[in-house]
């Protein structure tokens, strides 16, 4: 078990300009301040042009593949809902999945599942789902593009991820442009709040 | 912001390119060229962000085979240099690069290919560890991020010291991962230049014969050299009884490959980045030490091709047999080769898990990459249809696409791209349509595809009287891989300004005679400006440019630092619409969206661009009356 041998493999979705990327880097950046190794396996280039989004994060004492071997993901962290489901198979049995409430329909779809029936179906299955309005309260804050941080904030007050906040803080300093920071630091401060209130005893580490 | 400066001992994440610049930089390059493609791009980018700084000349050049020829006459020089391409760049660069194999170099020079296994962003998975045989220059696989840095530098000091160019092979999971990496120094170095008047720069049969006999010792040289490589890693007890020769990333699967099974001290492990030439004797070595063999690399055999080229036969080799010789490999295929070699059973997850993962799984969309929400693409996209629909041509037609965001056109609901080969094939096929279809050949184009490779097939029309209409998408930027200015920007890479090369003059010089300039987000005047191409092309039969001119959305806003274009938001009119989604089903623009009951447009994702007002055909699509909450600029 990863309690062992500290190591978590986590798995990042969503949607191109979601802010996947920049959530995968503070996740990383913030680990490496906490003493850990990290791999980061991205995607560039065309699948970016709002296509599904997804990049392996591996944190450990020593980290070797940046891949995370199917059903070997301590935690699936998604933006949005079908990117989540779609993913579902890089998560080990009762695996942690933490899910921005938004759907968004691939363009020129006519049919698809709805968010609340996605959300039973993943209700059902042996994972521990926790399902953050991260998008509701960034666009409460005024800007949308600020989600992927309330749900950072979320992992980091949660206890989730083995990252103190003070690294998350200095890890946004050192990835996101000075312009953003503020609004940036006022959304993960909403998701901190939030993962207070639903404070694991034992963090993935 | 350059990513890749810091000092000395300092520990970054960077990714495999970023790695790779800083190793460049850290060798005292004085010359880096490129030009972009995935997954080589962030290569020259980061050096291009502290170029003024180091006082490195870089320049994105308007295709891979100027670049090397850039690098090359650095290197004569006396310079070093480094130029970095994706996998399919070296075929554009592969005329020079097989001349470098002769020549050699003077100052250290750098090839850097970025190949894709698994086609990520690209139109196939060559291997180009091949040129390496086919060059006679020496091929190096680095596995992580802080060896790609290390190496990087090192192969100067390698590239000089035998005269010879040096390819560095990286692939996308290298290339695009992040890992630490340890800062060395930078070294500023202030480089005589001279031109070495030497018979090896001229390739005459004469000069070319001796040269050959020179590049093949130099290979016998190399692979001596390789035998005590520093690079090479061997962990071999004596005892082992399976062993493994990887290279690249696939060394990084195969440990963890090996940690999952538990089986990583009993196995033996020959890592080579000096994948060619390989150290002959060291790899007789391995091979006579072990009982079983497996070679792990990710697409083609190609150490296989070379370890079976030295060992004795009977001596049994596994590899491409049990290994995907397609896409890219991960740990869990490598688990399964060693399974398959040692005759090991594989544990499965919870098989129903599995299996309910899998039904739900089922029952999503795919999500494709699509064009943004105001894609001046999906404008033009949308008018060319309407006029081919118009002029009773849309199956009578072929459109000539080429390497760009706009080859998404080939999808529905647009589905006008037919065919797409290679960079700047679009004009070059065209050329053979045109002579022989009966219906109507198009060409489409963007405008830095079109400096790449594009221009002389043009001219090639023109001499040989080529009717087909060419569409020129010009986006003012080359999109796909990350807004890189190129010479119709007036711009150069670090964006001071120089004279614009432009599109109009280019081919109004050349001879072309029916030359029009359109606004896509024009819709109605698009329509007629592109049948007016059409009907010259008929009437004349020649080549027939149309220009659609509007930049890419994307970094329009980026450069203006806005949300949006212009201050109305638009929404639809429920009174007006009668649900005909005509806008979802064929403009399908992501901000828009049909839930069931209704159609609405998101106002986190659009743009603003107001295509979609002029197609609404119950003019439904109203801007928000009193709203002027459209105008913010951050």
């Amino acid at each position: 078990m990863i309690v062992e041998n500290r190591r978590v493999n986590l798995i990042v979705t969503g949607v191109g300009g979601q802010g996947i990327l920049a959530l995968s880097r503070v996740i990383g950046e913030a680990a490496i301040r906490e003493g850990y190794q990290v791999k980061i396996a991205e995607v560039h280039g065309m699948a970016q042009r709002g296509g599904s989004l997804v990049t392996h994060v591996k944190i450990g004492k020593e980290v070797k593949s940046p891949l995370i071997p199917k059903f070997k993901a301590d935690m699936l962290i998604s933006m949005e809902v079908f990117e989540a489901i779609r993913y579902l198979d890089y998560v080990k049995p009762r695996g942690h999945l933490v899910i921005n409430e938004y759907k968004l329909t691939p363009t020129g779809t006519l049919t698809a599942l709805g968010i609340k029936e996605m959300l039973s179906h993943l209700k059902s299955l042996s994972y521990e789902l926790r399902v953050i309005n991260a998008y509701e309260i960034s666009l409460n804050i005024g800007e949308v593009r600020t989600a992927n941080m309330v749900i950072f904030g979320y992992l980091i007050g949660s206890n989730l991820l083995p990252i103190s906040k003070e690294s998350a803080i200095k890890a946004m300093k050192i990835i996101l442009p000075s312009k953003y920071l503020n609004v940036n630091v006022k959304a993960f401060d909403k998701g901190y709040k939030l993962g207070l209130g639903y404070k694991v005893e034992k963090n993935l580490s | 912001m350059g990513v890749i400066l810091g000092t000395e001992g300092e520990v970054r994440l960077l990714l495999g390119n970023e790695a790779i610049a800083r190793g460049a930089l850290e060798a005292g390059v004085n010359v880096a060229t490129s030009y972009p493609g995935t997954p080589s791009t962030e290569i020259l980018e980061s050096i291009v962000k502290v170029a003024k700084e180091c006082e490195v000349y870089v320049e994105w050049s308007v295709n891979e085979k100027v670049a090397l020829e850039v690098a090359l006459g650095a290197s004569i020089l006396g310079l070093r240099a480094i130029t970095s391409m994706k996998h399919v760049g070296l075929n554009v660069a592969a005329d020079t690069f097989m001349s470098l194999g002769y020549s050699g170099v003077n100052g250290g020079l750098v090839v850097v290919s970025a190949d894709d296994p698994a086609c990520h962003s690209s139109q196939n998975e060559q291997d180009n560890r091949f040129y390496g045989l086919l060059s006679y220059i020496p091929v190096y696989e680095p596995s992580d991020q802080q060896e790609a840095k290390d190496l990087t530098k090192d192969l100067f000091t390698i590239s000089e010291e035998f005269e010879t160019g040096v390819l560095l092979r990286t692939t996308t999971r290298l290339s695009h991962s992040r890992g630490l990496v340890k800062l060395g120094p930078v070294i500023k170095k202030d480089r005589e230049v001279e031109f070495p008047r030497e018979w090896r720069w001229t390739l005459l049969p004469v000069n070319a014969r001796r040269l050959k006999k020179r590049a093949l010792d130099r290979l016998k040289r190399l692979s001596e050299f390789h035998e005590n490589f520093e690079y090479n890693y061997v962990k071999l007890d004596g005892d082992e009884d399976f062993g493994i020769i990887t290279s690249g990333t696939s060394y990084l699967h195969t440990l963890d490959a090996l940690e999952l099974l538990g089986i990583e001290d009993t196995t033996a492990l020959l890592k080579l980045t000096s994948v060619h030439p390989v150290p002959i004797n060291l790899v007789k070595k391995f091979v006579n030490s072990v009982n079983k063999l497996l070679i792990v690399e990710e697409v083609e055999p190609f150490l296989e091709f070379q370890v079976k080229s030295v060992i004795p036969e009977g001596v049994k080799v596994l590899g491409k047999d049990i290994i995907p010789r397609s896409g890219e490999l991960n740990v869990d295929i490598v688990i399964n080769a060693i399974s398959k070699a040692l005759g090991l059973k594989v544990k499965r997850v919870e098989p129903s898990l599995r299996a309910q993962v899998e039904e739900l799984k089922s029952k999503i969309p795919r999500r494709p990459p699509t064009l943004c929400p105001g894609c001046p693409h999906r404008a033009l996209f949308y008018s060319l249809k309407s006029a081919l629909k118009e002029m009773k041509l849309l199956d009578k037609t072929v459109v000539s696409g080429d390497i760009g965001c706009y080859t998404l056109g080939y999808f529905p609901p647009y589905e006008l791209i037919n065919t797409t080969i290679c960079m700047g094939a679009s004009i070059g096929l065209a050329n053979g349509l045109s002579h022989f279809f009966s219906g109507l050949v198009i060409a489409v184009i963007g405008d830095s595809t079109f400096f790449h490779a594009g221009m002389s097939a043009l001219v090639n029309a023109i001499y040989n009287r080529a009717p087909f209409l060419l569409i020129i998408l010009d986006n003012s930027t080359t999109a796909m891989t990350g807004f890189q200015p190129h010479p119709g920007t007036g711009y150069t890479a670090t964006l001071d300004k120089t004279r614009r090369v432009a599109i109009e003059e280019v081919l109004r010089g050349l001879g072309v005679s029916f030359v029009e300039i359109t606004d896509p987000y024009n819709l109605k005047r698009t329509v007629e400006v592109i049948k007016r191409g059409i009907n010259n092309v008929f009437n004349r039969r020649e080549v027939t440019a149309v220009i659609s001119r509007r930049p890419c959305v994307i970094y329009e806003l980026r450069r203006r630092r806005a949300r949006y274009l212009s201050k109305a938001t638009f929404q639809v009119n429920p009174k007006k619409c009668t649900l005909c989604l005509t806008c979802v089903s064929e403009f399908a623009c992501p901000a828009i969206a049909f839930d069931g009951k209704k159609v609405t447009i998101d106002p986190t994702l659009c743009t603003r661009c107001g295509v979609c007002v002029q197609i609404c055909p119950m003019r439904a699509i109203e801007p928000k009356v009193g709203d002027d909450s459209g105008e913010q600029t951050r």
